[in-house]
C-alpha cells in the first residue's frame, strides 16, 4: 500500500480554526471549560478531547512582527516510540504510513506519553486508580482506510491542509519551501520528510522551526532505545538466566546429593 | 461583489482594505492562496492591527481606524501623478472626459465642503455637481447630452476635478492622517498600482470596515474610483468586492429587507413621488434603467395579482410612501421615545449587536410587546433579567418564538458573489421550532383574517394580497413567484408569444421585451430566471439555482452551470470592460469575453455584461431609449451616460468625490480641513446629559481610539456560536487588543482584567496584551489604538460585555449604517 | 536429629513476610503484563485493571514495613539492623555458601552464622534497594505525570522496570532455596511455623542458636 501523508502548509494557513473544530465533531469529543488568557489559542493544550489544536506565535524577527499559526497534532512519525513501547499493541504502525490508536486495545499505561518526543498523546485518566485511555491524533483511520480524507482536511477553508500520497506530499513540500525562499524567506523549509523515519504530517514552514514551537530535531528518545533495545530484552535475559541457573543448580545438587547417598 | 469569490484566483495583487477576509470570510482565502500559489499575486493587507488576514500578508500597513478615504485618495493621488492608471480604459469606460458644471467647486477650495452646502440644513444642493450639457436636435426630437473635454487635460472635466482634489492626498498627508510609515504606504501604492497596466488585475476585497463609518459610503465611492482608474472594474481578478458576513445577507437586500428600497433595488416610492407617473420618472430613459417601470409592474403583479391594473397605475396607491428615515438608529430612537409600540426580531440580537447597546436595551423595555424568533435564547429575548435589571420594572411582553435553523428548512441561499444555490431541508427542525416561512405564514394568514370582511380602502392592499404558497407554505412556490411566472401569453411587440401562461419566466431579457408588462408577475427581476429550468452541463434540466454542474469553460472559475448568480447567470459584473473599446481582450491569458466579428456576437466564458450582438463600433442613438442611448464601449449600462463614475453627480447625499472627514470621535483635529465631521451626518442627542444617552466623548476624557470587529470563531450576536460548546472553548470570553505600549503604560499584563470605557458605557474584558497592535503617530501626536468583538453578552456558554456598549449612534450620511469601527475610550486596569 | 523447635520469627515477622510476599507476586505479575508485550492480559480493560491491582498492591507493599514498624518495632529493627550488617565472615561466608556449599553442601570453611546467612542477607539487601528505587519512580510515575520534565518519568519508568527485574530474579533464587535447594529447603517451615529445628539452627545459624541457648542460660541463672 503505498504511503499517505498531510501537508500542512503554514503559509496558507489563516489559523481560523477549522481543522480543530471538524476534528472535535467528527469523533465528537466534548468541549472544555476554558478562559481566555491573553491569548487566541485555545483549549490551552492537546487533551484527551483536544486532538487537533492551533497554535498561535507572535514572533518579532527580521521582517517585523509576524504571527504565525500552526495546525498541531500527531505527527504519525515513521520510527514512531509511541508505538514501540505501547505493551498492547494499541498503537500500530498503519500499513498506510500512521499510526493508528484503538482505543479499546488501550489500557492507560501511559507510556507513549512519556516516549513521544513531541508530547503528542494524552491520557484521559483517573489519577488515583490509573484508568483511562490514551488519545491522539490517528488520521481520521476510520475515513482513511475507507479513501475518504481526514476531517480537517476536508474542513479546512483556506486549503493550507493537504492530504495524499506520501512522495507527492514531499515533493509538493519542497517545491512550496523552494519557491518561499525564492521570494525571500531565507529560513523556509519543509519540516519531517526525514525526521524520526519522516513525518506523516510535515509542515510548510517559513521561518525556523523553533518560531512555530517546534523542536528544531526532535530525535527517538534516548531512554526509550535503551528500554526497548537493552534493559527489556537484558530483563528478559535476566529472568531466564536466573530460572536457567537455579536448574542447574538442581540438577548438580541432585547429582551431588544422589553421589553422597551411595557413599553413605 | 462586482466579481465573485472564486474570481479571486485570478487576482495579481490583492488589496484587502476595512476587511478581514481570513477571519471572517475563511473560505475566500482558498482562492486568495490559489491565486498567491499558482499566479505568485501579492496579499496586502491594510488594517489597524495585524489581523489573521494581515498575518499571511506578503505586506502589511498599519492604519488608523477611520481615515481609509486619506489612503485610498492616496493611492488614486499616486496612481494620477505617477500615470499608472490605464488611460485607453479611463477615457472609454468612466466619465473622466466627462465636463462638469462649471460652477462646481470642491473642498481644496471651501475649506472642507463642496459646492452646494447649506449650513443651516447641514445638506447640500447638488446642482453644481452635474454634468455639462448641450441640447441637440436629433431626428426632430431634443435631446440633453453630456458635455466632453477632447482630451484629459481639460480643467473641467472629471478627470481634472479628481487630479486636483487627490492633488491633496500625497505619501506626507497619508502618514499624518492614517499613521501609516511613507514608505510603507509607498511600497502598498507601488504595488498596487503595478495592476493598472493593461492585462493586469487587482482587486479590493472589503468589508464593515470600510462601510460602518459616518463616511461609510464615500469609503466604498474610493474604491470604485481607484478601481476604475486602473482599469480593475470588469475584469476577471479585478472588481470592488464587498465580503458580506451572512450567509444570505446578500439575498436579504437584493430582496429589500431595508426600509428604503423594493425587491431588486427598485427603490421604496417616497412621499414625494405621490403617483405613479412621478414615481416611475426617476428611472433614467437612456439606460437599462429603462425598464425599470415594466420591473416595478412584474412587482406589483407578484403582490396583488388582478388587483394591479393598468387602470389603477398598479396598485401604486397600495405601497407606503416613505416619509422619513427608519433605519435601525432611527428606529431605535422611536422605541427610546415610546413612538413603537411592537417589534418582531427575526434571527437579530439588538441587545448586543446595536450601537450605544444600553441605550437600545433600555428602548426596548419601552416597547409593550417583543417578539423574538431564533435558534436559542438571546440577550435580546432574555433583556428584561439582564443582570442588574429587575424583570418588575419591565412592562414589556417578551415572546420567544423556536425558529429553525438553516438545515432545516429548503430554500435559496445567494453569496456575496452574487450567486444563487438551492439547499434541500436535511433534517427536521426539533420539538415546536418552526421554520420562518411558518411563522410569517401564520401571521399573514391571521392578518387576512382578521381583516375579512373590511370595506375600508386603506384595508385592500392586505386584503388582495396574492398569498398562495399552500399550507404548510413552499419555499419552491415563493421562489417561483420570485422568479417570475407568465400570468397570460407574454408577447413581445411584434405579437410574438415568448412565453406561455403559467410557465416560468426564463430570465430577464423577457421582462425587457414583454409588450405588456401587465402579463408577467415576477417577484424581483434581477432573480428572473433562477428557478426557471436550466441545463446543468450535462444535458440535466432542473431549476437554475438547483444545478451543480462543474463544468468551467476557459477554467477562469466561472462554472456557469453551478447555482445561477443575478444577473442573468452573470458572474463578472460590467465584463464588457473584459475587452478593450474595439473588443479585443486586454490579455490574451486572462480573456472573458471578446467581440466575435465573424459571428457578429459576444463571445467568451461568462454571460456579456452587454446586449449580446451590439458591436464595439456601434454609435449611440441620442434619441433612442434605454440601450439604444448607448454606444458599443457604454460598458455601463446601468448608468446614464454608460460610464463608470470617477464623479458622482447624483446620488450621494455627501459629495460627489470622496473626502476625508474625522470620525464622530477621534483623538485630532483634521489635517485636511477645517470641517471636522461628515458635514450632512446626523448626530443624534436623545438624553445626551444623562447616564443612558446619545452620548459623545471628548479626547481628553477618552484619548484612545477603540475598533470592533468579530472573530472566526463567533457568529454576529453570537447567538449561533456562543451556545456551541466547541466554539465557545475556543474563544471563551470578552477580550480587548491592546498595544504593548499601553499595556506598560497602564500597568497592564496579559490575560489582566481591565475596565474599558467610553461616553457611553463600561465594560470588563480580558487583556490581550500584543505586539500586533501598535501605537501611532498622527499629526505629531502619539495615539493608542485599541480594539475588541463584539459578538459577546451575557447569555450561552460563552459570555462576556458586550462591545457595543460603548459605541455611539451615529451613522453614515447617506446609508445610517452606525461608525462601529472608530470611537474613543479610556482604558484602566480593573481591581479585582 | 534432634526434634526440639527454636522460636525463630514472631507471628509478627511472618505475617510481614507473607503479606510483602503475596504483593510483591502481584506486582510482579501485573508489572509483568506491561512489562512483556506479549502478555494479551495486559489490553484494554483487563489490562486497566491488572494496572489497578498494581496500584492497590503497590499501596499494601507500601504499607507492610510501616505497618510492620508500628505492630512489632522492636523484633523488625533488630531485623532490620542484622539482615543489613555486614560483617567480614559475612563476605567470607558469602563466597563459600556461592561457590561450594549451595552446589555441593559441603559447609567446609563455612564460617558460623547469625540470625540471617550471608545468603539471606544479600536477599534482604537487594530487596530492600529494590523497594526503595520501585517506591519512589512508582510514585513518581503514578503522580508525576504532567508535573515532572518527560525525561524524568522516561528514566524512572526503566529504573522501575530494572529494579522489578533484579526484585523478581532474588524473589525466584530466594523461592527455589527455600522449597528446592535440598540444603535450605526446611527454612521454609519457619516462616510457618516460626521455628526450626535444633539441627537446622546449628547448622544454619551457630551463632544466632548460640547466642539464644546463652542468653536463655544466663535468664535461667538469674531466675535461679
Amino acid at each position: 500500500m503505498a504511503k499517505v501523508a498531510m501537508l500542512v502548509d503554514t503559509t496558507l494557513c489563516t489559523g481560523c480554526r477549522g481543522c480543530q473544530v471538524a476534528c472535535k465533531q467528527w469523533w465528537d469529543l466534548s468541549a472544555e471549560v476554558t478562559g481566555n488568557r491573553g491569548s487566541y489559542e485555545n483549549p490551552p493544550d492537546l487533551s484527551h478531547s483536544t486532538w487537533t489544536r492551533v497554535t498561535f506565535h507572535e514572533v518579532e524577527d527580521g521582517r517585523g512582527l509576524q504571527w504565525y499559526h500552526l495546525a498541531w497534532g500527531c505527527v504519525h512519525c515513521t520510527e514512531a516510540a509511541c508505538v514501540d513501547v505501547c505493551p498492547t499493541a494499541a498503537l500500530k504502525y498503519h500499513p498506510l504510513g500512521f499510526v493508528s490508536l484503538e482505543r479499546d486495545l488501550c489500557n492507560g499505561c501511559g507510556y507513549c506519553l512519556t516516549a513521544c518526543p513531541f508530547d503528542i498523546p494524552q491520557l484521559e485518566s483517573n489519577v488515583l486508580t490509573g484508568r483511562g485511555k490514551a488519545t491522539k491524533c490517528n488520521l481520521c483511520q476510520d475515513r482513511v482506510t475507507e479513501g475518504l480524507i481526514p476531517a480537517c482536511v476536508k474542513t479546512c477553508p483556506p486549503g493550507a491542509i493537504r492530504f495524499g500520497d506520501r512522495q507527492q506530499m514531499v515533493t509538493l513540500g519542497r517545491t512550496r519551501a523552494a519557491a518561499l525562499q525564492e521570494q525571500g524567506f531565507a529560513e523556509a523549509s519543509l519540516y519531517g520528510p526525514e525526521l524520526l523515519g519522516g513525518l506523516g504530517r510535515m509542515f510548510v514552514l517559513a521561518a525556523r522551526p523553533a518560531k512555530y514551537g517546534l523542536p528544531e530535531r526532535p530525535t527517538y528518545p534516548l531512554a526509550v532505545t535503551l528500554w526497548q533495545r537493552l534493559f527489556q530484552p537484558l530483563g528478559q535475559l535476566g529472568v531466564l538466566a536466573t530460572v536457567f541457573g537455579l536448574a542447574a543448580n538442581w540438577v548438580v545438587t541432585r547429582r551431588l546429593r544422589g553421589k553422597k547417598k551411595e557413599e553413605v | 461583489m462586482t466579481n465573485h469569490w472564486i474570481d479571486l484566483k485570478n487576482a495579481d495583487v490583492v488589496l484587502v482594505i476595512g476587511g478581514n477576509p481570513a477571519e471572517n470570510h475563511p473560505a475566500s482565502m482558498l482562492w486568495v492562496n490559489r491565486a498567491r500559489e499558482e499566479r505568485k499575486a501579492r496579499l496586502v493587507v491594510v488594517d489597524p492591527r495585524l489581523t489573521r488576514t494581515g498575518a499571511r500578508a506578503d505586506l502589511y500597513a498599519p492604519i488608523r481606524s477611520g481615515t481609509d478615504i486619506v489612503f485610498l485618495g492616496g493611492l488614486i493621488n499616486h496612481a494620477i501623478q505617477r500615470r499608472l492608471y490605464n488611460e485607453e480604459y479611463v477615457k472609454a469606460y468612466t466619465n473622466a472626459l466627462t465636463l462638469v458644471h462649471p460652477q462646481y467647486r470642491g473642498p481644496a477650495e471651501l475649506n472642507g465642503v463642496f459646492s452646494g452646502f447649506d449650513p443651516k440644513k447641514r445638506s447640500y444642493n447638488p446642482e453644481t455637481w452635474q454634468y455639462q450639457t448641450r441640447t441637440e436636435t436629433v431626428t426632430g426630437k431634443p435631446v440633453t447630452l453630456p458635455r466632453m473635454a477632447a482630451s484629459l487635460d481639460d480643467p473641467q472635466c472629471v478627470f481634472a476635478h479628481l487630479k486636483r482634489h487627490y492633488a491633496r492626498y500625497t505619501p506626507e498627508m497619508v502618514e499624518r492622517v492614517c499613521g501609516t510609515p511613507k514608505d510603507l504606504f509607498l511600497k502598498v501604492a507601488e504595488t498596487f498600482c503595478a495592476t493598472g497596466e493593461p492585462g493586469k488585475a487587482g482587486t479590493i476585497l472589503y468589508a464593515m470596515g470600510q462601510t460602518q463609518h459616518t463616511v461609510g459610503t464615500q469609503n466604498v465611492r474610493a474604491m470604485a474610483i481607484l478601481q476604475l482608474l486602473l482599469g480593475n472594474v470588469g475584469i476577471p481578478g479585478g472588481g470592488v468586492n464587498a465580503l458580506r458576513g451572512e450567509s444570505n445577507v446578500q439575498g436579504s437586500t437584493d430582496m429589500a429587507l431595508l426600509f428604503h428600497d423594493l425587491p431588486g433595488y427598485l427603490g421604496c416610492p417616497t412621499e414625494a413621488q405621490a403617483d405613479f407617473a412621478k414615481f416611475t420618472a426617476k428611472w433614467d430613459t437612456t439606460s437599462f434603467w429603462a425598464n425599470g417601470p415594466k420591473f416595478f409592474v412584474n412587482l406589483m403583479k407578484a403582490w396583488w395579482g388582478e388587483a394591479a391594473t393598468k387602470e389603477n397605475d398598479w396598485a401604486y396607491h397600495y405601497l407606503p410612501k416613505v416619509g422619513g428615515n427608519y433605519s435601525w438608529i432611527p428606529l431605535f430612537e422611536a422605541l427610546y421615545t415610546g413612538k413603537i409600540k411592537g417589534l418582531l426580531a427575526m434571527g437579530q440580537n439588538p441587545a448586543v449587536c446595536g450601537p450605544n447597546a444600553r441605550f437600545e436595551r433600555k428602548a426596548l423595555g419601552n416597547l409593550d410587546w417583543l417578539v423574538v424568533m431564533e435558534l436559542f435564547e438571546t440577550e435580546t429575548s432574555a433583556f428584561w433579567h439582564a443582570p442588574g435589571v429587575d424583570p418588575k420594572t419591565i412592562k414589556t411582553e417578551v415572546f420567544l418564538l423556536p425558529a429553525a435553523d438553516a438545515m432545516q428548512k429548503a430554500g435559496s441561499i445567494v453569496t456575496s458573489g452574487r450567486l444563487i444555490q438551492w439547499r434541500d431541508r436535511v433534517a427536521a427542525p426539533p420539538g415546536e421550532a418552526r421554520e420562518d416561512i411558518w411563522i410569517l405564514d401564520r401571521i399573514c394568514r391571521t392578518l387576512k383574517a382578521l381583516y375579512k370582511g373590511s370595506t375600508a380602502a386603506k384595508d385592500r392592499p392586505i386584503l388582495d394580497l396574492v398569498w398562495d404558497y399552500g399550507d404548510p407554505p413552499e419555499a419552491g412556490r415563493v421562489a417561483r413567484e420570485i422568479n417570475g411566472f407568465a400570468l397570460g401569453d407574454v408577447k413581445d411587440k411584434d405579437g410574438k408569444v415568448l412565453v406561455e401562461p403559467g410557465k416560468t419566466i426564463p430570465g430577464l431579457a423577457v421582462l425587457a421585451a414583454a409588450a405588456d408588462p401587465g402579463t408577467i408577475a415576477c417577484g424581483n427581476w434581477l432573480y428572473a430566471g433562477y428557478f426557471h429550468p436550466a441545463d446543468d452541463g450535462t444535458g440535466v434540466a432542473m431549476p437554475a439555482a438547483k444545478r451543480r454542474g462543474l463544468k468551467d469553460p476557459g477554467g477562469r472559475g466561472i462554472y456557469p452551470y453551478w447555482g445561477w448568480a443575478w444577473p442573468a447567470n452573470r458572474r463578472i459584473l460590467y465584463n464588457r470592460c473584459s475587452a478593450r473599446p474595439d473588443g479585443r481582450p486586454w490579455s490574451e491569458v486572462m480573456r472573458l469575453i471578446w467581440w466575435d466579428a465573424a459571428q457578429k456576437e459576444w463571445a467568451g466564458y461568462d454571460v456579456p455584461d452587454f446586449p449580446p450582438t451590439k458591436a464595439p463600433e456601434t454609435r449611440a442613438d441620442p434619441a433612442g431609449t434605454g440601450l439604444a442611448a448607448q454606444s458599443g464601449t457604454d460598458a455601463f449600462l446601468m448608468k446614464a451616460d454608460g460610464k463608470g463614475w470617477l464623479f458622482s453627480p447624483k446620488g450621494l447625499t455627501d459629495g460627489p468625490l470622496p473626502e476625508h472627514y474625522e470620525p464622530l470621535e477621534s483623538p485630532i483635529r483634521n489635517p485636511l480641513s477645517r470641517v471636522q465631521v461628515n458635514p450632512v451626518v446626523r448626530v443624534w442627542e436623545t438624553d445626551k446629559d444623562k447616564e443612558v444617552g446619545d452620548r459623545v466623548g471628548a479626547a481628553e476624557q477618552f484619548p484612545i481610539i477603540c475598533t470592533t470587529y468579530r472573530l472566526t470563531e463567533h457568529f454576529q450576536a453570537g447567538a449561533m456560536s456562543r451556545t456551541l460548546p466547541w466554539l465557545a472553548e475556543t474563544q471563551p470570553e470578552m477580550f480587548v487588543e491592546i498595544s504593548k505600549e499601553l499595556a506598560a503604560e497602564k500597568r497592564i499584563k496579559n490575560g489582566d482584567r481591565v475596565i474599558v470605557t467610553s461616553a457611553r458605557g463600561r465594560i470588563r474584558a480580558v487583556a490581550m496584551v500584543t505586539g500586533r497592535f501598535k501605537p501611532f503617530r498622527v499629526d505629531g501626536k502619539l495615539v493608542h489604538h485599541i480594539g475588541m468583538p463584539w459578538h459577546y453578552g451575557w447569555v450561552g456558554l460563552a459570555t462576556g460585555d458586550s462591545a457595543n456598549d460603548l459605541t455611539p449612534h451615529v451613522g453614515d450620511a447617506n446609508t445610517m449604517i452606525p461608525e462601529y469601527k472608530a470611537f474613543l475610550v479610556d482604558l484602566r486596569k480593573a481591581e479585582v | 536429629m534432634n526434634g526440639r523447635a527454636i522460636s525463630r520469627f514472631t507471628a509478627g515477622e511472618r505475617l510481614f513476610h507473607w503479606v510483602y510476599f503475596v504483593a510483591f507476586l502481584t506486582l510482579a505479575t501485573t508489572g509483568a503484563f506491561l512489562y512483556l508485550p506479549w502478555f494479551s492480559f495486559a489490553i484494554g480493560e483487563s489490562g486497566e485493571t491488572s494496572r489497578l491491582l498494581h496500584r492497590l498492591f503497590a499501596l499494601l507493599l507500601l504499607a507492610v514495613p510501616i505497618l510492620t514498624l508500628i505492630v512489632s518495632p522492636k523484633e523488625f529493627r533488630a531485623d532490620l539492623r542484622e539482615g543489613l550488617t555486614w560483617r567480614a565472615e559475612d563476605r567470607r561466608a558469602l563466597r563459600v555458601l556461592l561457590t561450594r556449599y549451595y552446589w555441593t553442601g559441603d559447609p567446609a570453611g563455612l564460617p558460623p552464622q547469625g540470625k540471617f546467612t550471608a545468603g539471606q542477607k544479600l536477599n534482604i539487601g537487594l530487596q530492600i534497594l529494590a523497594f526503595a528505587v520501585m517506591a519512589v519512580t512508582g510514585l513518581l510515575l503514578w503522580f508525576g505525570r504532567g508535573l515532572l520534565p518527560v525525561g524524568l518519568l522516561r528514566w524512572s519508568l526503566i529504573l522501575h522496570g530494572g529494579a522489578a527485574v533484579a526484585a523478581t530474579c532474588f524473589v525466584l533464587v530466594h523461592i527455589y532455596m527455600v522449597t528446592l535447594l535440598p540444603m535450605t529447603n526446611q527454612a521454609i517451615a519457619s516462616m510457618f511455623l516460626g521455628t526450626v529445628s535444633e539441627e537446622h539452627a546449628l547448622t544454619h545459624h551457630p551463632k544466632w542458636y548460640e547466642a539464644l541457648v546463652r542468653r536463655r542460660m544466663s535468664r535461667a541463672e538469674r531466675r535461679g
